[in-house]
């Protein structure tokens, strides 16, 4: 009885672990081409500006991969917070079949209107994230917060909570394992002018402007 | 047959772990609520939770101030007596607090609707600084520190570990079971009871004139709707128009049920009037209103009319000690 109960349990095993392996997506926050050292003076563009960043947060969801257009793994519902003072939450590890091949990857950034509009989830989604926005039920997609001479408010501080669901699709070398995406903020920093621009914190028009922007900011690194 | 006898009897424990489940009890002639149980299904120990929590100031910034301050029980949660709601360091904002009763039923929450979904809608008054002034997540820390806390969430959730979900689904849970359906209105719905000759006439009144946005039996459509009111400037509140950027919405608030209107004046989303006739006379000067007709009631039918509307407080919800400060 408990042999056939052990053979039953490793085979039950062995089921999942074949032809599987994984594909790791890593966000790589940079300001030009440095990488972003939180509560640190960075500099960047040809004045030589100064900032220093204190919170860059962002969901990730509805990750897809393809090949020649066709979908060959999709993460429907599934949501991740990317926030750089935790650095694990960089990475997101995909299990994959051994034999896929795909040359592009498709995901949003922020949380869509379908999720949007059900009530409170939990996990990277739990309200105690400070992702929501609690006056007017949402998601915040994108949270940039930091401190810059520029910006003359209350301790030089400049807060961008944006809204507004953006999806991204990268082409990707052949069968890569380690697809890289810098997540370049120089250049939402040079559509924003910190002098004018400091405070968004509601889904305004002028958020909806800028969210449709981050696209360009996620670049393929590999 | 060891196995055998492991199988069943974790599916005992697993069938007594869910067997609790409780569905919401409402009468026959109302509509299907709009909350999605199948998200938070309700269960007693998590309504309990709710309950608590709902009384509990810990939820606010200094811990002086919980949901019950402006949502109290005896007046069908709203907050008598005060025009505009309270908050931490004597803070006042710019609206009523609104009763709370049917919340199942509700569409959107907030007089502008600004909250679309029940369990979101505590995020609000927690954050707001006006209000408690609090971060969820520190709720959620000054929680977990707690003796009783722990346990209760254990209780209702099954795990010590307290998340913002949780401790928004639970406050959800209890507000949820505020169904007030005992009104003389409702028990001459189910023919338990008869209208006066004067309650009758006013129902006739009500249902020509009011019913348009106050539609029963919930006495309320849902909607938004332009009452004609001037705008306050000390307050300068435009409602609707804030929450969607059209000008077209601009004046127009969440219709308020009319179910307990003895208990929770004043009324209006600045809790402008103080009696019912000050509403009525409000409604009967041809004000610029969003829907229906030019209102115009003598003075016998107005009082005819506040005979029916009175019809719809339900004393017993009011008083019914299960909605009350946990004591035990």
């Amino acid at each position: 009885m408990r042999l056939i109960l052990v053979i039953f349990l490793l085979s039950f095993i062995g089921l999942f672990s074949q032809d599987r392996s994984e594909t790791i997506i890593t966000f790589n926050p940079i300001l030009e081409n440095r990488p972003i050292i939180l509560e640190e003076v960075l500099y960047y563009n040809s004045n030589k500006d100064s900032l220093l960043i204190e919170s860059l947060r962002f969901y990730v969801s509805n990750i897809e991969l393809l090949n020649e257009k066709e979908t060959v793994l999709s993460l429907k519902d599934n949501y991740y917070l990317i926030d750089l003072e935790y650095p694990e939450s960089l990475k997101i590890e995909l299990a994959t079949k051994n034999n896929i091949s795909f040359n592009s990857i498709r995901f949003g950034i922020g949380i869509d209107s379908i999720t949007n509009s059900k009530g409170v989830m939990g996990g990277d989604l739990d309200p105690t994230k400070g992702m929501y926005w609690t006056w007017q039920s949402g998601y915040i997609n994108f949270k940039l917060e930091g401190v810059s001479d520029k910006c003359n408010t209350r301790k030089n501080r400049f807060q961008y909570h944006l809204g507004g669901y953006q999806e991204i699709s990268l082409d990707l070398p052949a069968n890569v394992q380690n697809i890289l995406i810098d997540v370049d903020i120089s250049t939402l920093l040079n559509k924003l002018d910190l002098s004018t621009t400091n405070r968004i914190m509601s889904p305004s028009y002028e958020a909806l402007e800028i969210a449709n922007f981050l696209p360009k900011i996620f670049i393929l690194n590999n | 047959m060891k196995f055998k006898f492991i199988i069943s009897l974790s599916c005992i424990v697993l069938l007594s772990a869910f067997s609790n489940y409780l569905d919401l009890a409402y009468p026959d002639y109302f509509p299907e609520p709009e909350y999605n149980f199948e998200e938070n299904t309700l269960r007693e120990n998590t309504i309990q939770l709710g309950r608590i929590l709902f009384y509990d100031p810990i939820l606010s910034k200094d811990s002086s101030i919980s949901c019950a301050s402006c949502h109290s029980p005896y007046n069908a949660f709203a907050h008598t007596d005060h025009d505009l709601s309270h908050g931490i360091n004597d803070s006042i904002g710019i609206r009523n607090a609104p009763a709370l009763f049917n919340l199942a039923w509700g569409k959107s929450f907030m007089w502008d609707g600004a909250i679309h979904n029940l369990d979101i809608q505590a995020l609000a008054p927690i954050s707001h600084s006006g209000e408690m002034g609090e971060d969820i997540k520190n709720v959620v820390i000054k929680l977990q520190n707690t003796q009783r806390y722990p346990s209760l969430f254990e209780a209702a959730f099954g795990d010590k570990k307290i998340t913002g979900e949780q401790l928004l689904k639970a406050i959800s849970q209890f507000q949820l079971t505020l169904v007030s359906d005992n009104s003389k209105y409702d028990n001459v719905r189910r023919n338990e009871s008869t209208y006066t000759i004067q309650e009758q006439k006013g129902y006739e009144i009500y249902k020509s004139n009011c019913s348009g946005c106050h539609t029963e039996p919930l006495f309320t459509n849902n909607n938004f709707e332009r009452n004609g009111l001037e705008i306050d400037t000390t307050l300068n509140d435009y409602g609707r128009m804030k929450i969607t950027n059209n000008s077209k919405d601009s004046a127009f608030f969440k219709v308020p049920s009319l179910r307990n209107l003895s208990y929770s004046y004043p009324y209006m989303h600045d809790g402008r009037y103080r009696k019912l006739k000050d509403v009525l006379k409000h409604y009967t000067s041809n004000p610029s209103l969003s829907r229906g007709k030019e209102i115009k009631l003598s003075s016998n039918e107005k009082a005819d009319l506040i005979a029916f509307l009175l019809t719809l407080n339900d004393r017993e919800f009011v008083f019914n000690p299960k909605h009350q400060f946990p004591r035990e």
